[in-house]
C-alpha cells in the first residue's frame, strides 16, 4: 500500500463555541478520487480549508508525504503542493487565463515578467488538458464552467499533488459536468489525490473511487465507492433512514388556475402557450440557456413580454408587472436565492414580511404583533429550523433560506406558484421537506411551474414536463414519458434539437458567452 | 439585546455622562478670578498667528484666560464651536468669522444668555453683536489701489487677486479698489479671480495668467501679503522681475518684500495690535465699562520710507513691542484711533 | 471559439473583418456603427481630453504654446505624484484619504528643517520623505494586519495629520525661509524644472513596475480577487501595506517640492488635494473596486484636470465653475466606465 499523500489527523474546529468539527481524521491516497458528502453544516467545507491553510484547526495537524503544514498559512499549503479550487471560485475576472493560471508564480527575464514565455506555456498545458481557450482571453469573459476548468488546470500546473474542489458542479451546466470529469480523470492518471464535495448521487458514481461522509462535525463513513449503496450514503449524511425522496404525487384537478395563451417573451424564438391545473405541478427542463429562467419570469412579470395574455382563474393579468401577478395571488421563488430572492442581511420576521408588506402595514408603519405572528406561523409549517425570527437570513444553511423564500408568500394566498431550481445549494435532508412543502402546496390547490436542472427532480415531482429550447417549448412529456427510463436521453435530444448523439457546438466564431445565472 | 441589559447599559452610560458634566461644571469654579473669554477664527493664517501673541500678551497682563479655536475654514465648525463655547459658559466670545452671512442662530443665542459676542478683523451682518472691531478693509482697498495707480501713473493693465469669496475682507476690498479703479478709465483689469489668501493657489494662478496674457500684465494687485508674494513667485519663474506688486496686512515676508522692492507697499494690519484692541473692547463690555464698541483700524500704508519702523514693532524688536502692547491698546482705546503704534505716518490723536 | 470541449467539428470560417470591440469584446464589424461605438466608450477620456485642448487652443492662441506646456506641467508635478500613489492604492480596491495631511505635515517638517538648518538643502527632502514613509507605513499597518477598512484608516490619519501639522508650526505657518529652500523646485536640469522630472521619471518607472513586474502583477491580483491571491500563494498583506507606504512616501516628496516652490511652510497646504488625486484616478478609468486600472489612465485624468484648470484662468472663468467641470468630469467618467463594463461581461 503506497503512502498517503495527504493525512489529517484529529481536526478539532469550533466557530464562536460552536463546534464544527470534531477530531476528523481521513488519508487520501495518490491518483485516487475521493467524494466528501454531507449535509450543510456538516463541516465539509471548513475541513477544506483548513488543508488548503484558509482557516486554522483548533487540534490536530494536517501532514503532507509526511511534513507538517503550518496552520493558518495559505503559502505553506501551496508549497507543500495544496490546492483549492473554491465554491466562489478563485478568479481574478479582470485578469487574462495565462495572467490567473500564473499569478504567485510569475515566469519572470531579470525583474522582468515574461509574458510571452507565460503564454506559450498557458497554451501548451490548455492543450494537454485538451482545452480550447486562448491564454489571452479575460477570465471574467469565461462561462463559469470555463473558468472552473482553468483553476483545476492552474492547480495541477503547480504540480499540486493534492487537489480540492469544493461543490465543483453547482454553479455549472450539465454540459459543461462532462469537461470536468474528463479533467478529474487525467489528474487522476497523473497521480494526484483528488477530493471533491457534492450533493448530487449521479456525480459520486460517476468519478469517484472513495466516499467520505460527514455529518455534525463527525465522520460517519468511509468507504471505496463499490461497497456501499446509495441508501447506505444518503443515510449516513442524513442519520436516519430516507426511504423516498419524493412523496407521492397527489391528483391534480380539473379547473385550470394558469393559462398562458401566446406569451412571446422578449428573445424567445416562439411564442408560448400552457396552462396548469390546480394541484398539477409542471416542469420544465433543458439546457442551461434554454430560456427556462425567462418564461418564469415572464409570467411573473419582471422580464418584459411584447405580446400575449396570462389568466389566472379567469381573470387576466396585466403582463410586465408583478405587483399585479402578486395581487392575483403569483407567487415566484428565483434562481438565485442570494442574488434576488432573499436579503441576507435582514432578519427572517423581515424577509418573511416583505412580498405582503402592504398588508402587513397600515399607512407605511408596520404592524408589529400580526406581522410577527402571520410570519411566525408561516415558517412553522414549513418547519423551519432557526434561532427565532430575529436570526438574520445570511446565516441559516441553504435548505433553511430556501424555505423562508418559500414560506414567505404564504402569508397571502397563492394561486399560482413558479419556482426556478427549487433545490440549488440544498442537501439532501432539507431537499426531501423542500420537496414535501412543494408538494402540499400543490395539494391545498396551488399550480405549480418549476423549472430544474435536475432531472430526477422532474420525474419525481412533476405530473407532465415541457422541454424548452430558445425560449419555445419545443416537446411535452406526459407522466408514461417521465417514467420511461430512456427519458433522461430524449429529453436530451429535444433539448438539443438533434436526431443523433453527438452535440453540436453552441456558439458561433466569436460570442462572449453569459454567466450561468441568466439564461437568455 | 433583552430589555432588561438595555436598560442597564442606558442607565450607567447616562450616569457616566452626568458624572463627567459634573466634574466639567467643577472647573469653570475652581478658576474665578480670571475672565474666560472664548475666541474663534476662520484659519490660522499668517496673519491671525501673530495677532495672537498680541491678545494673548494683553491676555496676560489684564488676568483674561483665552480659549482659542481655529475653524479651518468650515462654516459649520465654526458655529459648533461658539455653541460649545457658550454651552462651557465663557464670559464673553470673540469671532473672527468665515463669512459675513453667518451664524445668526449663534449671536442670538449669546445675546440671550447675555454673553457679549464681538467680531473682530472681519464682519458678521448682524446687528445684534455686541462689539464690532473691524479694520477699514474697503479704505485698505482704496489705499492698496491708490498706490498702485500712482505708480502706474493712471494707466495700464492689472490683475485682480481676491480673498475668499463672500468673506467680508474679500468683499470690502474689492469695493475699496472698485471705487479707486472707477477714477481711471485707463487702468484695465485683465482678470480677476479668488486665490482664497494662499500663495500656492496664487502661484498657480498668477502663472496660468501669465500664460494667458503674457506681456499685457503691468502690475499685480493682491487682496492680501500671502497671494501678492505667491504672485512674485510665479513672475520670477516666468522671468519677469519688473512687475509691481502690492498686498495688505504687513506680514513678515510681506515687509521684506518692501524693503527689497519686490512690492510697491503694503497696507499694515498689526494683527498683534487689531486684535489686541478687540480682546481691550471685549473685556470692558465684560467689566460693563464704558467703552466705543466699534472702533475702526484704520491701516497706515507702509512703503519703502517707513518700513523700517514697521518691521521692527512686527519682526525685530518684537518682544519689546509686544512687552508695551497692553499699555499702548489702552491709550488707543481712550484715543479711539486704535491703529496707532508710531509709524512714520500716523498722527497721534 | 468553441466553448471548451473539443469536438471534431472544422472550424467555422474566420471573416478577417469581424473583430472584437473594444468595449465590450463581442464582435462587431471594423469600422461599423458598432465599432465606433465601442471605440468611443473606450476612450471617451480621451476623445474628451482632445475635445477640451482644441477648445482652448481655438480661444486662446497662448494656450498651446510652449511655455505654457511647461506652466500646466510644473501645476501638475506635486497633483501627479500622488495620483500615482492613489493608483497603486485604489489598484488594491482601498483608498488612501490622507494624502492632503501628509503634504502638510511633510511641508512644514522640511520647512522647519529649512529654517534650522539653512545651506542642507538635501535634508529636507530626506525629512519630507521619511515622514511621508511613516504615515504611509502607519495607514499600511492599519490597514493590512489591523484590517481597518482603508476608508477609516486614512481618515482618521488624514485627520490626525492635519492637526500634526499645526502642531509643528505652533499653529502658525512657518515664514522667513532661506531662499536656497526655493531651489528644489525651481532648479532646471534640461530645460525643466525638478520636479517635473522627478513627476515624468515617475510615470514611466511606475507604468513599467505595474505592467512589466511581478509586483506589478501581485497588486492586480490583491485588488482583483484577494482570496484568490492569496490561495494563490501571494503574501496580500505584504502588498497591501506596501501601496500605503508608498502612497505616503510620494505625497511626502509632493509636500516638499508644494513648499519648496512658495518658500514658506502652511500648515494647510495641500488641504483637498487628496479628491483632486482621487478624481484623477478615477477619471482615468480606474474601478474603486479594485484590479482595474492603469497608470497610463491616471496620467490622463490627471492632465485633463490639470489642463481644464490652466485654461478656464487663460479664459478667466471663476475658480468655482472649475469645481462644477471637475465634478461632472467625475460622475460621467464613472458613469460610462460602469455602463461600459456592463455590456463587456
Amino acid at each position: 500500500m503506497s503512502q498517503a499523500v495527504l493525512e489529517c489527523a484529529d481536526i478539532h474546529k469550533s466557530f464562536g463555541g460552536v463546534p464544527v468539527l470534531k477530531g476528523i481524521t481521513l488519508d487520501l491516497q495518490p491518483g485516487t478520487v475521493t467524494a466528501l458528502a454531507g449535509e450543510n453544516g456538516a463541516g465539509k467545507s471548513t475541513l477544506m480549508k483548513i488543508v488548503s491553510g484558509q482557516y486554522s484547526a483548533d487540534h490536530g495537524t494536517v501532514s503532507v508525504k509526511g511534513s507538517h503544514l503550518t496552520p493558518g498559512n495559505t503559502r505553506d499549503a501551496v508549497k507543500h503542493g495544496v490546492a483549492i479550487v473554491p465554491q466562489e471560485l478563485a478568479s481574478i475576472e479582470d485578469m487574462t487565463v495565462y495572467e490567473n493560471l500564473f499569478v504567485g508564480r510569475e515566469l519572470r527575464v531579470g525583474p522582468f515578467l515574461n509574458r510571452h514565455a507565460m503564454i506559450g506555456m498557458a497554451a501548451e498545458t490548455l492543450a494537454a488538458f485538451d482545452v480550447a481557450i486562448s491564454p489571452t482571453a479575460r477570465m471574467g469573459s469565461l462561462p463559469v464552467g470555463m473558468r472552473q476548468i482553468v483553476e483545476i488546470v492552474k492547480a495541477s500546473r503547480t504540480g499540486a499533488q493534492v487537489v480540492m474542489l469544493d461543490e465543483p458542479t453547482s454553479a455549472i451546466s450539465e454540459r459543461e459536468v462532462e469537461g470536468l470529469y474528463k479533467i478529474v480523470r487525467r489528474l487522476r492518471e497523473h497521480g494526484v489525490a483528488m477530493v471533491y464535495t457534492t450533493h448530487k448521487m449521479a456525480e459520486i458514481r460517476a468519478i469517484a473511487d472513495r466516499v467520505v461522509v460527514l455529518r455534525d462535525g463527525g465522520l460517519i463513513l468511509d468507504e471505496p465507492i463499490e461497497g456501499v449503496s446509495d441508501d447506505d450514503i444518503v443515510t449516513a449524511m442524513i442519520g436516519r433512514e430516507l426511504d423516498t425522496l419524493f412523496p407521492e404525487r397527489g391528483v391534480p384537478r380539473a379547473d385550470a388556475v394558469l393559462e398562458v395563451k401566446d406569451l412571446q417573451v422578449a428573445g424567445a424564438s416562439a411564442p408560448v402557450s400552457f396552462s396548469v391545473r390546480a394541484g398539477e405541478i409542471l416542469g420544465l427542463a433543458g439546457l442551461v440557456g434554454a430560456g427556462r429562467t425567462e418564461l418564469l419570469e415572464a409570467v411573473f412579470g419582471s422580464r418584459k413580454t411584447t405580446g400575449g395574455e396570462i389568466t389566472v382563474k379567469g381573470r387576466r393579468v396585466k403582463r410586465n408587472a408583478p405587483a399585479a401577478a402578486i395581487t392575483e395571488g403569483m407567487a415566484m421563488v428565483p434562481e438565485d436565492r442570494k442574488l434576488s430572492g432573499v436579503v441576507l442581511s435582514m432578519s427572517v420576521l423581515d424577509n418573511g414580511s416583505l412580498p405582503r408588506l402592504s398588508s402587513l402595514s397600515v399607512a407605511g408603519w408596520l404592524r408589529g404583533k400580526s406581522r410577527t405572528k402571520a410570519v411566525s406561523d408561516v415558517m412553522s409549517s414549513v418547519h423551519l429550523r432557526s434561532n427565532g425570527l430575529k436570526q438574520s437570513v445570511g446565516t441559516l444553511s441553504g435548505g433553511n433560506q430556501q424555505k423562508v423564500v418559500l414560506a414567505r408568500w404564504l402569508t397571502g394566498d397563492v394561486n399560482v406558484l413558479l419556482l426556478d431550481e427549487p433545490t440549488r445549494g440544498v442537501d439532501v435532508g432539507a431537499r426531501s421537506e423542500i420537496y414535501r412543502i412543494i408538494t402540499d402546496f400543490a395539494a391545498a390547490g396551488m399550480a405549480v411551474v418549476m423549472a430544474s436542472s435536475d432531472m430526477p427532480e422532474i420525474v419525481g415531482l412533476s405530473h407532465r414536463a415541457f422541454v424548452m429550447r430558445g425560449g419555445a417549448l419545443v416537446g411535452e412529456l406526459d407522466r408514461d414519458a417521465l417514467d420511461h427510463p430512456a427519458v433522461q436521453e430524449s429529453v436530451f435530444r429535444m433539448a438539443t434539437a438533434l436526431g443523433g448523439r453527438t452535440p453540436e457546438p453552441s456558439s458561433t466564431a466569436v460570442r462572449s458567452p453569459e454567466p450561468p445565472e441568466a439564461e437568455s | 439585546m433583552r430589555l432588561t441589559t438595555k436598560l442597564a447599559v442606558i442607565a450607567s452610560a447616562g450616569m457616566l455622562g452626568l458624572g463627567l458634566t459634573a466634574c466639567g461644571a467643577g472647573d469653570t469654579e475652581s478658576k474665578s478670578g480670571k475672565t474666560r473669554i472664548g475666541v474663534t477664527v476662520y484659519d490660522m493664517s499668517s496673519f491671525i498667528t501673530a495677532g495672537k501673541e498680541g491678545m494673548d500678551a494683553y491676555a496676560k497682563a489684564n488676568n483674561i484666560e483665552l480659549l482659542w479655536n481655529s475653524a479651518n475654514g468650515d462654516v459649520s465648525t465654526q458655529a459648533n464651536q461658539v455653541d460649545s463655547l457658550i454651552n462651557q459658559g465663557v464670559d464673553a466670545i470673540i469671532i473672527v468669522p468665515i463669512q459675513a452671512d453667518s451664524l445668526g442662530p449663534q449671536v442670538q443665542t449669546a445675546k440671550s444668555k447675555g454673553i457679549p459676542l464681538v467680531a473682530v478683523n472681519a464682519a458678521l451682518n448682524n446687528k445684534d453683536v455686541a462689539g464690532n472691531v473691524q479694520p477699514d478693509d474697503v479704505a485698505a482697498g482704496a489705499q492698496e489701489m491708490q498706490m498702485m495707480a500712482d505708480r502706474l501713473g493712471g494707466k495700464g493693465n492689472i490683475v485682480i487677486l481676491q480673498g475668499p469669496l463672500g468673506q467680508s475682507g474679500e468683499i470690502d476690498r474689492t469695493k475699496g479698489i472698485e471705487q479707486v479703479l472707477a477714477k481711471y478709465p485707463d487702468i484695465k483689469v485683465l482678470a480677476k479671480d479668488t486665490a482664497n489668501w494662499k500663495r500656492d493657489e496664487a502661484v498657480n494662478k498668477v502663472k496660468n495668467w501669465i500664460s494667458g496674457f503674457g506681456p499685457q500684465i503691468d502690475a499685480v494687485v493682491s487682496e492680501n501679503d500671502d497671494m501678492g508674494l505667491g504672485a512674485l513667485q510665479a513672475l520670477k519663474e516666468s522671468g519677469r522681475t519688473d512687475v509691481p506688486i502690492v498686498g495688505i496686512d504687513g506680514i513678515e515676508d510681506g515687509l521684506n518684500a518692501v524693503k527689497s522692492g519686490e512690492f510697491i507697499g503694503t497696507s499694515l494690519q498689526n494683527g498683534t495690535v487689531e486684535l489686541s484692541a478687540g480682546l481691550a473692547v471685549t473685556n470692558a463690555l465684560v467689566k460693563k465699562e464704558k467703552v466705543n464698541t466699534e472702533p475702526v483700524y484704520i491701516m497706515p500704508a507702509i512703503t519703502k520710507d517707513n518700513v523700517d519702523v514697521a518691521y521692527q514693532h512686527v519682526v525685530s524688536d518684537r518682544q519689546k513691542f509686544l512687552d508695551g502692547l497692553s499699555e499702548l491698546t489702552a491709550q488707543n482705546l481712550k484715543t479711539g484711533d486704535i491703529a496707532y503704534e508710531g509709524i512714520p505716518g500716523q498722527k497721534q490723536q | 471559439m468553441t466553448t471548451g470541449l473539443s469536438t471534431d467539428d472544422t472550424p467555422p470560417e474566420v471573416d478577417k473583418a469581424i473583430v472584437p470591440s473594444p468595449t465590450t469584446g463581442e464582435p462587431v464589424r471594423l469600422l461599423s456603427r458598432g465599432w465606433f461605438a465601442g471605440v468611443a466608450l473606450r476612450y471617451s477620456m480621451v476623445i474628451v481630453m482632445l475635445l477640451v485642448i482644441m477648445y482652448f487652443s481655438y480661444r486662446s492662441a497662448r494656450f498651446s504654446t510652449p511655455e505654457n506646456l511647461l506652466t500646466i506641467l510644473v501645476a501638475a508635478a506635486p497633483f501627479a505624484l500622488i495620483a500615482l500613489g492613489q493608483t497603486l492604492v485604489v489598484l488594491t480596491g482601498g483608498i488612501d484619504l490622507s494624502v492632503g495631511s501628509v503634504i502638510a505635515v511633510s511641508a512644514m517638517a522640511s520647512a522647519a528643517t529649512a529654517k534650522a538648518n539653512p545651506g542642507q538643502v538635501w535634508m529636507t527632502v530626506l525629512v519630507a520623505m521619511v515622514v511621508g514613509l511613516a504615515v504611509g507605513s502607519v495607514n499600511g499597518i492599519l490597514v493590512s494586519r489591523i484590517n481597518v477598512p482603508p476608508f477609516i484608516a486614512t481618515l482618521g490619519t488624514l485627520t490626525a495629520g492635519s492637526g500634526l501639522a499645526y502642531v509643528i508650526g505652533g499653529g502658525a505657518p512657518i515664514n522667513g525661509l532661506p531662499a536656497e529652500f526655493g531651489s528644489i523646485a525651481n532648479t532646471k536640469i534640461m530645460g525643466l524644472q525638478i520636479p517635473v522630472l522627478v513627476m515624468i521619471i515617475g510615470i514611466i518607472v511606475l507604468a513599467v513596475v505595474m505592467k512589466r513586474t511581478t509586483y506589478g502583477m501581485r497588486v492586480y491580483a490583491v485588488g482583483g480577487n484577494r482570496n484568490a491571491a492569496e490561495i494563490a500563494g501571494i503574501n496580500a498583506k505584504n502588498v497591501l501595506f506596501s501601496v500605503y507606504a508608498f502612497s505616503g512616501l510620494l505625497a511626502g516628496i509632493s509636500g516638499v517640492m508644494l513648499a519648496s516652490r512658495v518658500i514658506s511652510g502652511p500648515p494647510n497646504l495641500g488641504q483637498g488635494y487628496e479628491l483632486d488625486a482621487i478624481a484623477a484616478v478615477v477619471i482615468g478609468g480606474a474601478s474603486l473596486m479594485g484590479g482595474r486600472g492603469t497608470v497610463w489612465g491616471t496620467v490622463l485624468g490627471l492632465f485633463m484636470i490639470q489642463t481644464l484648470n490652466n485654461g478656464l484662468d487663460i479664459l478667466v472663468v471663476p475658480a468655482y465653475w472649475q469645481d462644477v467641470i471637475k465634478g461632472v468630469l467625475i460622475v460621467a467618467a464613472v458613469a460610462v466606465d460602469v455602463w461600459s463594463t456592463r455590456r463587456r461581461t
